[in-house]
């Protein structure tokens, strides 16, 4: 009878242990594919009629443990980091690795490992496309096809992938603003610039996409009950949201808005929705407002233009631009009056308290102390769960968040410079602003 | 019809729920009556959906369809060999034959209710969790709807039929049969439509780009339709015979008496013949169906392959590696009972190196996902050397030595009770006959397909015209691979029918593992598009060997002395556990793979045309999927024990129709294997 009992409680908690797998539920002292694995062992030694039903338990564990692993070294469902939003290479670089789907035919040099399509990094085809991207188009040009830059070789190639096709390779190319893809043309212009900072230089402004294009964007997913008219008033006189966003060739002066013109066609109304009733929800690049602290104790705010690891390039507030702040940091030449280039090293390091999703938390730069009282650091190059890895000058420093004691970082904290809206107008009026702002596809002033 | 939900025509109108409704109205009613709403005007804007009980309503659908799926191969796979044992138990007169067709039947009238049911569940989940889409649908799918369910009430009644005559048409077999393959035609015919529904959401043909419908039949006839009817087919028998397998087993272990014993290890020996034999061609099935996929929408085929849907293609590799390596264990395990085996025990530790060398290679990734400091260490993304086993042209190089390996250790099962072949001479003029006949087909099929390679324009690969020179050497193979097949039948008909073998089987191995193979990679590198076709002949040249050497093999040993019978009951018990991993493996595999071709349509009910929207349209994690394919196989072999079981407990209330002891019946077809 004793016997008995030991083989049922055995087996049930072998089962037990499965479900437990299947659910997810949390670590019991030890991972439960230990707790099975034992317990199946067990089972298998001491409930022998059962064997059968035995080895299908320990196949389903087995099955459920390596998608786990598989998922965990895959990187599946980890931290994402920065989510890129705009027309900028970082957006892009998200949507070629990503939603585009770019990078299964594509590789980028010894990134990715897709080959169906022709490597775009430095390989046996040529240069990496930012350079490559130049003879292609002289190559047209000599073809007797008009394409004068390399800007217009990258559009051609990804709205039109059919047109040239290098040798060996497949006519497949998808068109990426249709669906199963269905790239928005910001999402496409921002893949271009991503090629473009492959080796070639960044021109957003030349990427101008086919009309074609913006005519395919599909209407709203819902209906609008607004009145664009009355919504094109409000815009313009009432709320004069005017100044600070350009349509067409009117208002938006001094850049301090985005450029509002195609925002229909690029644009879904959820997400012209948030944007007037919550602005600082997902921040246009090259609009992201930010007030920085350096070490010798000044202040300075403007917008974001442009950042990397160990720099970043503001704008400066109009009020702030006529004055002499004394900055070590470099000065760009011809808007030295109001571009500034601050190094990341010369921003005040702040305590961190939290350290799980730093790069979220606007922190680049860190300084560590681990628990063997060595220092580490630099800039944050990957970040999961337990581990980070740091950039230290050339080298690569990966550190066990439990070793960790103390850590200090440089943080950018960003928002909207665009005012809340969402007591000022009334639901009508909200309704005849979105509806105004979806009717606008890429047409110019009247 | 308002528990279905209001039509797109009236997207203001919201409705709760309503179970109660849905839970009253019959599977046919469903079937019949939703057509009625149907619009032709394209995609509903907005989608209604409604949840499960708080559930994710792609997780219970998922569930629901994937049990039913499996219910529905069972169902549809096994009666495809329980005709064909029963009509080679009515050839040779074995009544053993017999017996095990009936036995294979009673499972399948005892599963077919609850695959019904489960259709039954699936129809009402979503229609109910899905009104707008399933309102689209239906408008696409109306008329063979009704064809479906008149189809189904032709299947229940022949099976039920085929089931209880048994005995009444003992003395017309040839009308039982008969029966059995209208039970097979109505079988295949629901697949075939049902099928159709599941590959126009894969691939819409016959609708316009906002996706109303121009033509019925092309919706119907879609890209995938065809390749996944073979591929689906080709599962369907090879899972109804592994689960039969793993019945078998069961039973065997369980067994009381001798007679149950022999009843059972031979009808686990059969299933795993069954399981086999189908997945054979199944890897190239599923080759045919990932190239049709590839060429209907690049962008779905990079998602399977190269995208979110690569790493299930490793665990797959585990399964199918799993697969063969138990099926070889097993025919190893069961030579041992055999006398005359010993000749060819030598090789098997041989056979075994190699498969799992292959096995290691076959489920190589290419690439693995890296840290930038583990990148740094290894030098680069990729490993110097592993890489190369990652590509496809490595992999379909060691799936082709695995299944000619497989087919090494049945061809030494089957003559291990055997002596020495028999000069084919001895066999009379039929079998020059037969023989000749198949190999002038082997060398229409090699030799067709060569002709095809020799006359193909770069062009229609996208390939400039010096490219061609690429295609020479795979269609030159063909040809000497024709010409061996000649050898082979000349160096039979000479009466060196063994050696002809050993030949073949070499000339294959060199030419379609060894040389395509590493062919393989020169044209990843050169002419890419063209490694396709590289797949396609190295499967022909494979396949049409395995079908030559067995057809010499049958009439060498057709006639051959027994060493000794085969003691059918006298295996141990890690044989039948063999057949049990088997099966579950067969059981995940089945349910992986259904995971993979839904999934690959991402957030779209119809892919390109019709988006979901709804909160659970996103593509799982391989932890999350392996949660709820877990789930899936744990409920069906649960479900499948309960239904056999309960088909048991009739079984056991009547004696069992009696056995003939088979020698005296047909004692030549005693001791062999089937």
């Amino acid at each position: 009878m004793k016997k008995l009992s030991v083989k049922i409680v055995v087996f049930v908690l072998m089962a037990i242990s499965l479900i437990a797998m299947i659910f997810g539920a949390k670590v019991l002292l030890l991972p439960w594919i230990v707790w099975f694995s034992v317990l199946s062992l067990a089972a298998w030694i001491l409930v022998k009629n059962l064997r059968s039903v035995s080895i299908v338990l320990v196949l389903v564990g087995g099955f459920i443990y390596i998608s786990e692993v598989l998922t965990m070294i895959s990187g599946e469902g980890g931290a994402s980091g920065f989510a890129a939003e705009g027309v900028n290479p970082e957006a892009g670089e998200a949507i070629f690795w990503g939603k585009g789907k770019c990078h299964t035919c594509h590789s980028i040099g010894s990134r990715g490992s897709a080959i169906r399509a022709p490597n775009l990094g430095d390989s046996q085809f040529g240069p990496i496309i930012g350079l490559r991207a130049m003879d292609r188009a002289r190559q047209r040009e000599a073809a007797g096809v008009p394409l004068k830059t390399a800007t217009d070789y990258l559009i051609e190639a990804v709205t039109e992938p059919g047109a040239f096709v290098v040798e060996g390779f497949k006519n497949e190319m998808p068109y990426v603003y249709l669906p199963p893809i269905a790239l928005r043309p910001d999402e496409i212009k921002a893949v271009i610039s991503y090629m473009q900072s492959l080796g070639g230089e960044v021109d957003v402004d030349g990427i101008r996409l086919p009309d074609k294009i913006l005519k395919t964007v599909q209407a709203p997913q819902r209906e609008l009950k607004g009145d664009p008219q009355a919504g094109k008033i409000l815009f313009e006189t009432g709320l004069q949201c005017i100044r600070c966003h350009k349509i067409g060739d009117r208002g938006g002066e001094g850049g301090v808005g985005p450029d509002l013109t195609e925002i229909g066609a690029v644009r879904t109304v959820d997400y012209i929705e948030e944007s007037i009733l919550d602005p600082n929800a997902i921040i246009v690049s090259g609009f992201e407002w930010t007030s920085l602290r350096l070490q010798n104790g000044e202040q300075l705010s403007g917008t974001i233009i442009a950042t990397d690891e160990e720099k970043l390039t503001l704008n400066l507030d109009q009020d702030l631009r006529e004055e002499d702040w004394g900055w070590d940091d470099e000065e760009e030449g011809a808007g030295a009056s109001q571009v500034r280039i601050v190094a990341i090293r010369n921003l005040v390091a702040q305590p961190i308290s939290s350290m799980q999703d730093l790069r979220t938390q606007g922190y680049l730069w860190i300084e560590t102390v681990l628990n063997d009282r060595t220092s580490v650091s630099g800039i944050i190059a990957e970040e999961d769960e337990s581990s980070l890895t740091i950039r230290s000058g050339d080298q690569l420093v990966k550190i066990a968040k439990n070793q960790i004691t103390g850590m200090k970082g440089r943080q950018i904290e960003v928002s909207s410079k665009m005012p809340m809206y969402d007591d000022v107008i009334t639901l009508r009026q909200f309704e005849d602003l979105v509806t105004y702002l979806a009717s606008l596809r890429g047409a110019t002033s009247e | 019809m308002a528990g279905f939900g209001p039509s797109a025509a009236t997207p203001e109108i919201t409705v709760k729920p309503r179970a109660d409704v849905a839970i009253s109205c019959g599977v046919l009613l469903v079937l019949l009556a939703v057509p009625l709403m149907a619009q032709d005007g394209g995609v509903p804007k907005i989608s209604e959906y409604r949840s499960f009980f708080g559930l994710d309503s792609r997780v219970v659908v998922w569930v629901v369809a994937e049990l039913h799926l499996m219910f529905a191969a069972f169902v549809l796979g096994v009666p495809i060999f329980a005709v064909i044992v029963e009509a080679v138990g009515a050839k040779t007169g074995d009544l053993r034959f017999d017996n095990l067709a009936r036995e294979f039947t009673k499972l399948l009238a005892a599963a077919f209710a609850t695959t019904a049911a489960m259709g039954g569940l699936l129809a009402f989940t979503l229609f109910g969790l899905y009104p707008t889409f399933m309102n689209y649908l239906t408008g696409i799918f109306d008329r063979s709807m009704y064809v479906y369910a008149l189809l189904f009430f032709g299947e229940a009644f022949t099976l039920y039929f085929y089931f209880y005559s048994w005995d009444r048409l003992m003395n017309r077999k040839g009308l039982h049969i008969l029966i059995g393959v209208l039970l097979n035609l109505f079988g295949t015919s629901l697949l075939l439509v049902a099928n159709s529904w599941a590959t126009f959401m894969m691939t819409p043909s016959g609708v316009t780009e906002t996706g109303a419908l121009e033509s019925a039949w092309e919706a119907f006839f879609n890209p995938l339709w065809n390749p996944l009817n073979i591929h689906r087919l080709l599962a369907n028998v090879a899972f109804g015979g592994a689960i039969v397998g793993a019945f078998a087993a069961v039973k065997f272990l369980a067994a009381t008496s001798k007679e149950e014993n022999v009843h059972y290890d031979w009808m686990g020996y059969t299933g795993n013949f069954v399981a086999i034999s189908a997945l054979i061609p199944l890897p190239f099935a599923g080759y045919y169906l990932g190239r049709e996929v590839y060429s209907a929408s690049p962008v779905m085929g990079n998602i399977m392959m190269g995208g979110t849907f690569s790493w299930t293609f490793i665990v797959q590799a585990i399964l199918i590696g799993m697969i063969f390596i138990s099926a070889n264990y097993y025919l190893w395990i069961a030579m041992q009972r055999i006398p005359g085996a010993v000749r060819y025990n030598r090789y098997i530790k041989y056979i075994l190196v190699i498969l799992v060398v292959c096995f290691a290679v076959w489920l190589t990734p290419h690439n693995l996902p890296l840290s930038s400091e583990e990148q740094i260490v290894m030098g680069g993304q990729y490993h110097p050397v592993l890489k190369y086993l990652g590509l496809m042209s490595g992999k379909n190089a060691v799936i082709n030595l695995i299944i000619m390996l497989t087919f090494g250790s049945f061809i030494f099962y089957r003559r291990s009770n055997l002596a020495d072949a028999v000069p084919f001479s001895e066999q009379g003029v039929g079998a020059k006959i037969i023989l000749t006949v198949v190999a002038v087909a082997c060398l229409s099929i090699l030799g067709w397909y060569a002709s095809v390679l020799f006359t193909m324009e770069p062009a229609t690969l996208d390939l400039t015209p010096e490219k061609a020179a690429y295609f020479k050497l795979p269609a030159w193979l063909l040809t000497i691979e024709s010409g061996a097949i000649f050898g082979a039948l000349g160096l039979t008909l000479k009466n060196r029918g063994k050696l002809a073998q050993a030949f073949l089987f070499s000339i294959t191995v060199v030419f379609s593992v060894f040389i395509l193979g590493v062919y393989g990679y020169i044209i990843m590198t050169q002419a890419n598009p063209f490694l396709r076709n590289i797949a396609v002949a190295q499967w022909l040249m494979m396949l049409n060997c395995l079908i030559y050497i067995t057809t010499i093999d049958v009439f060498l040993f057709r006639t051959a002395d027994e060493i000794g019978p085969i003691p059918w009951g006298r295996m141990p018990a890690r044989s039948q556990y063999a057949l049990i991993l088997l099966c579950v493996s067969f059981v995940i595999l089945m349910a992986l793979m259904g995971f993979i071709r839904s999934g690959l349509r991402e957030n779209w009910h119809v892919y390109g045309i019709f988006q979901d929207t709804s909160d659970g349209a996103f593509t799982p994690s391989m932890a999350f999927m392996g949660r709820v394919i877990g789930l899936i196989v744990i409920l069906f072999l649960a479900m499948v024990s309960f239904v056999f079981w309960l088909a048991d407990l009739a079984e056991k209330q009547k004696p069992m129709v009696a056995e003939k002891p088979v020698h005296a019946m047909n004692p030549k077809t005693e001791t062999r294997s089937p």
